[in-house]
């Protein structure tokens, strides 16, 4: 199971193997008629128990359209923004729930890492649209490098989703805007590789900017089907990374359907 | 001897007298810690933003045999305690359950405002019991002590 999408009035369902499965209260169905519908009271109490009943603790995710628990379960939310001075305040009336569980496999970033890192580490983007594997792989990649390297990586993990991965050569940032903690981490933590999440806007695609001109290497991921939906985005900064991984939107989550050289070549 | 055995009997019931007024200082023990706790959920939230259980959890060590800590948690946790609140009265009882009901289920502001105005009637039940406590525990005990003696005259 992958993801679990609660909407308030509509039957539960989940993500299992990529295909979409209902959930009873005997388990997952494939019958929508058994499924268990979502309440409002269901919601709320998903909340609370994601929050640990301490809501405040987690308002300033909440504001940015996510929460993320202990371990590291990710739980995007929906409902009503509460604005102030042109600024959120806070989201109520939460009416849709996306829990994300996070994936550890073992060794899914081994062919990247064969292809990519044996000899040394290159300033890498993985490319692929939402639930492909990004961050499972990042993961898995991070492990291997603390283990077969003896470099200092520091992962800047924005969501909290990394908060399985640790190592005697890794440090961690949470809940940190990426520039904020690439500019303070780099003079203060003096890494040789950072691995962060989800390229998203022209300050992200700055900070990797920053890390990548400051001679320290960084391994990213970044929302996309092709190296042409990545040429196209407005904040795409070309020469920052010297090689780029596209996984397959169509075939199972992790598969790699290209790696390319910083001028977009594929090797 | 027997005078002395006699003797004995005020004594019993000014002990009597004192174990009656107990609930009075259970009382007044409880809402102390009440207004404790509440003063630090407000300075958690507002600066370290921990979460309830944490917070909880990581004060076992220091307050031990605290009766809020358990009731505390008992509402956290299942949204109702078992711990025996007899020496409570039932509007004090709603207060409390009023104040968890809604413990945790805010952000950090709301969260403050909605602690901010139980604080009225919060300390209003905690002076109620520092009051009563005062004033009923020693009237309890001289009264018992007063029954025993009046046994003792009589007996004699």
């Amino acid at each position: 199971m992958s993801e679990i999408r609660l909407r308030q009035g509509f039957a539960v369902f989940g993500i299992f193997g990529g295909e979409k499965v209902y959930l009873s209260e005997s388990g997952p169905t494939l019958n929508k008629g058994d499924a268990i519908i979502c309440s409002g009271q269901d919601i709320l109490r998903c909340m609370e128990f994601a929050t640990e009943k301490s809501l405040y603790a987690f308002n300033d995710r909440l504001k940015r359209g996510f929460l993320t628990t202990k371990d590291g379960v990710r739980i995007g939310v929906a409902g009503d923004c509460v604005f102030e001075d042109d600024r959120i305040v806070t989201v109520k009336n939460i009416s849709s729930l996306n829990i994300r569980i996070p994936h550890e496999i073992k060794d899914c970033s081994q062919k990247i890492y064969n292809k990519l890192f044996l000899r040394e580490v290159f300033n890498t983007l993985i490319i692929a649209p939402p639930s492909k594997g990004k961050t499972t792989i990042l993961k898995d990649l991070a492990r291997k490098l603390n283990d077969y390297l003896n470099s200092s990586i520091l992962i800047i993990d924005e969501r909290g989703e990394f908060s399985t991965v640790c190592g005697e050569n890794i440090d961690v940032v949470k809940f940190s805007n990426k520039l904020y903690a690439l500019e303070y981490s780099i003079r203060s933590m003096s890494p040789q590789i950072v691995i962060t999440d989800e390229l998203q806007s022209c300050n992200d695609w700055q900070s990797a900017k920053i890390a990548a001109f400051s001679g320290v290497k960084i391994i990213a991921s970044c929302h996309g089907k092709s190296i042409e939906d990545l040429r196209n985005k407005d904040y795409f900064i070309k020469n920052v990374f010297e090689r780029y991984i596209v996984l397959d939107a169509e075939k199972s989550a992790g598969t790699v359907k290209g790696f390319y050289d910083g001028d977009f070549n594929e090797i | 001897m027997k005078i002395f055995v006699l003797m004995l009997i005020p004594l019993f019931t000014a002990l009597i007298g004192f174990v009656s007024s107990m609930k009075y200082s259970d009382a007044r023990d409880f809402w102390e810690r009440f207004e404790f706790w509440h003063k630090k959920i407000k300075s958690e939230i507002t600066f370290s933003q921990r979460s309830l259980l944490e917070i909880f959890n990581g004060s076992e060590d220091l307050y031990k045999n605290d009766k809020f800590l358990s009731v505390a948690k008992d509402y956290l946790q299942k949204g109702k305690t078992d711990e025996n609140l007899n020496f409570l009265s039932k509007n004090e009882k709603e207060f409390i359950y009023k104040y968890f009901q809604n413990l945790g289920t805010m952000d950090r502001d709301s969260q403050l405002n909605y602690l901010n105005s139980l604080e009225t009637e919060l300390n209003k039940y905690v002076s109620d019991a520092g009051q009563k406590d005062k004033k009923y525990r020693p009237l309890f005990v001289k009264m018992g002590f007063l029954l025993g003696l009046v046994v003792f005259i009589m007996i004699i």
